[in-house]
């Protein structure tokens, strides 16, 4: 316990001093690095909440004399009260600031600083707009009322501003300028899992502009695919396809939590690692073979350095089998050569293998079987006289189609 | 139902004296009565949301006390106004009550333990308690939409201040909408007085550019959403527009304002997309048009008057109208044919405006 507080003590001062070189937020270098940092910002929020609240006020304020100073800082910095839930906890810490029972005028005060603050927070908000809050006022409405209607219009407008975008692509004059989207997807951060804002992020993502390089902050897809990763977020499969095409950190990082989740868990059936395949829309992906090869990339590794290990090839196979059948949906075979998702094998049997063997009657196993074997011997002898792959490459493409690779182990 | 009407009317009073200094002599126990009403109103609009007939009794009941507290229009008080206010009126009285520094310190610490209840269990069985979960989930939902907001209005549309402002319009407008066709449902002279007394507030050219944001709002714009479910059948704002239009028509000065300070482009748009506004903006520029005379000395059409319509600006909204599609293009031309016909149908310019605002606009085509 003492160990703990010491810790939560120095990380206490660590955002203390962070808080006071963010101030409001205003550069590009604090807003980056606020935008780093929220997702710690908010583990330490709760820490203090739970500190906070086995003590009474006089005690807080005893062993945290700048408490006040610390939340009052984050209740002016628009990126925290944005971001996910530390709006709600660093109302709950303000409330436990507030004493019950005030013995002199200092705890008076205190709990009137700490009341004007939640007023702030929850009502009187220092940023409002003003000509809003005029004509609402006067129409008898409360913030209640138009703050949703009122973001969901600016987020149409600055969609409706990158499809237009988009499409003058040659008018360099009404094109918007690359720092501005940047900045927009900075903003967005915070915001990724927050519903109204689904469509400006799906804009962003699905935008491509008409600059070579990367316009789009790392942050943002690193927020965008974190959301995906814990399910708060209802993007669509094609803004998510984007996502990975453009950053593959993120694609990388969603390989490896499937991965996670498929060692992690226990008792897994061939069914359970098929939901969790379905549900990683990796296979649907993966129709892309940008995205295809650098998943087999990673499955390649994995096999590697497991030495096969029985988990990672029942994982290849249920992706194959979840692959094939997305490509059959989508019927992007025409789109894409077979050659550009294996590159190293022949298509011929390619072909073959992509049958699935339930489709052929239980007598006729044997012809396809002993084609595959002839043709994938000529494959490895190739390799012996200097072409590319090799007798792993060989086994590799094999154990995708696991229907073909368990008749063979059942034939031997 | 007598009796619902009469808890209907006394909490919509709650609301209204939320905002007074009279909470001074609210207790705790008061705090979690209205808390609690504020909790049996929200059941009453769930349970009566597809109850035709107590729907329309409960509404025209907050819709005569809303006209009463404030004859010239309307309530300076924001209260319960509609059905629908009724699904989120403990929010409202939440907001209200924490922004109130005339909420003695007992009553104050009373409200924060019936807002924010804590982390909580997320299926908590109790009723209060969930309901309790809920509105503080409501109230950080809308904090976190204000800091989005002001994220928005300051980093999102760099210099494009344009877009940023149409987008606070529009929300402006749809608001504008939903009190007019709320007004018109009492009261047939309520869209009247709510507009006269909105024109002496707001500053005159914001008041005319939300007159046109709403007047181009496409019908099929749902309402501004709310933390709450739907439940009451959808209303378009068309019936809104009416009123707006029917108000327009009916007074000369404020529409002939309308139309001399908006932008062409926008008058346009609006012209286009209602028949009756189109015939008086016509009828006004073909008006203007007559007021101006050919300066000989100078070779130029100049205004009569100081504070008439100038050549550019008339020859600038006429070509703007002639850039949207037909009918309105042809409408225009033709009628600045017969002007022009009236006038002796010269050829020549310098001698009929129309003639040459008619090769000005060719020209500029």
């Amino acid at each position: 316990m003492a160990q703990d507080s010491v810790g939560l003590y120095s990380e206490y001062q660590f955002w203390m001093g962070k808080l006071s070189v963010w101030g409001q937020a205003s550069s590009s270098e604090t807003q980056q690095d606020i935008c780093h940092h929220l997702p710690q910002f908010q583990e330490f929020l709760r820490q203090i909440y739970e500190v906070l609240k086995e003590m009474d006020s006089g005690t807080v304020i005893e062993r945290f004399p700048t408490i006040g100073q610390l939340l009052a800082k984050t209740c002016w910095n628009p990126f925290i009260l944005a971001y996910d839930e530390s709006q709600k906890i660093l109302i709950w810490c303000l409330c436990c600031l507030i004493n019950k029972e005030p013995q002199n005028s200092g705890e008076s005060k205190l709990n009137s600083w700490t009341r004007g603050l939640l007023s702030y927070m929850l009502s009187t908000f220092r940023f409002d707009i003003k000509e809003v809050g005029l004509c609402t006022q006067s129409l008898g409405y409360a913030t209640a009322d138009y703050y949703p209607g009122l973001l969901k219009n600016m987020v149409l407008s600055l969609v409706s501003e990158l499809r237009e975008n988009h499409l003058n692509g040659f008018n360099t004059q009404r094109r918007m300028a690359p720092e501005r989207i940047r900045s927009l997807s900075r903003v967005c951060v915070p915001l990724v899992t927050l519903p109204d804002f689904e469509p400006l992020v799906e804009a962003l993502l699905t935008y491509h502009g008409h600059e070579p390089q990367e316009m789009l902050w790392p942050e943002f897809f690193d927020a965008v695919n974190e959301a995906f990763l814990l399910k708060k977020t209802a993007l669509s499969k094609s803004a998510i396809t984007c996502l990975w095409l453009r950053h593959l950190p993120s694609l990388e990082k969603t390989v490896l939590h499937l991965f996670e989740k498929l060692i992690f868990s226990e008792k897994n059936s061939l069914r359970r690692i098929k939901d969790f395949m379905k549900d990683s829309l990796l296979p649907e992906a993966a129709c892309h073979p940008a995205i295809f090869r650098v998943v087999d990339e990673m499955f390649r590794y994995a096999l590697l350095n497991t030495d096969g290990a029985p988990e990672v090839l029942a994982t290849v196979q249920v992706f194959t089998w979840c692959f094939i059948e997305a490509l059959e949906i989508e019927n992007t075979q025409l789109k894409f050569a077979l050659k550009t998702y294996f590159p190293y094998a022949s298509p011929s049997l390619v072909m073959v293998l992509l049958q699935d063997p339930k489709d052929i009657p239980r007598g006729l196993w044997h012809q396809p079987l002993k084609h595959i074997s002839e043709m994938l011997r000529a494959a490895v002898e190739d390799q012996t006289q200097g072409s590319s792959g090799g007798p792993f490459e060989s086994w590799f493409l094999f154990i995708h189609f696991g229907g073909w690779a368990d008749m063979a182990t059942s034939r031997l | 139902m007598e009796s619902l009407l009469e808890q209907l009317q006394r909490f919509s009073e709650v609301l209204a004296v939320s905002r007074t200094t009279h909470v001074s002599s609210w207790d705790p126990a008061t705090v979690r009565r209205a808390l609690q009403w504020a909790r049996y109103m929200r059941h009453v609009h769930r349970r009566f949301g597809r109850h035709v007939r107590i729907r329309t009794a409960l509404e025209r009941r907050l819709q005569n006390q809303w006209q009463q507290e404030d004859g010239a229009g309307p309530a300076a008080i924001p209260g319960l106004t509609n059905f629908r206010d009724l699904g989120h009126c403990d929010l409202l009285l939440s907001q209200r009550l924490l922004e109130n520094r005339a909420l003695g310190d007992a009553a104050f610490r009373c409200l924060l333990q019936q807002l924010f209840p804590g982390p909580g269990v997320r299926d908590a069985e109790e009723e209060t308690l969930r309901d309790s979960l809920r509105l503080q989930d409501s109230l950080a939902l809308l904090s976190r939409r204000r800091a989005a907001v002001h994220l928005l209005h300051v980093h999102g549309f760099g210099e494009n201040s344009a877009l940023r402002d149409d987008s606070l319009v529009k929300t402006q407008a749809a608001l504008l909408l939903e009190r007019l066709q709320e007004a018109g449902e009492a009261d047939a002279e309520g869209p009247g007085r709510l507009l006269g007394s909105l024109g002496e507030r707001w500053p005159q050219n914001s008041f005319l550019e939300v007159i046109a944001a709403a007047l181009l709002l496409p019908s099929s714009t749902p309402r501004p959403p709310r933390e709450e479910l739907e439940l009451g059948s959808p209303r378009t704002p068309g019936e809104g527009r009416d009123e707006l239009v029917h108000w327009l028509l009916g007074k000369s000065d404020i529409m002939a304002t309308f139309c001399r300070s908006l932008p062409a482009g926008l008058l346009t748009s609006v012209a286009g997309r209602h028949p009756e506004l189109f015939q008086v903006y016509l009828g006004l520029l073909t008006d203007w048009g007559r007021h101006l005379h050919y300066d000989l000395q100078k070779g130029i059409w100049v205004g009569a008057e100081a504070g008439g319509v100038p050549w550019e600006e008339l020859c600038g909204r006429f070509r703007s109208l002639c850039q949207a599609p037909s009918p309105l293009k042809d409408e225009v031309l033709s009628a600045l044919e017969a002007c022009k016909a009236q006038d002796g149908d010269f050829e020549v310019p310098g001698v009929s405006i129309w003639t040459d605002l008619l090769l000005a606009i060719e020209s500029g085509a």
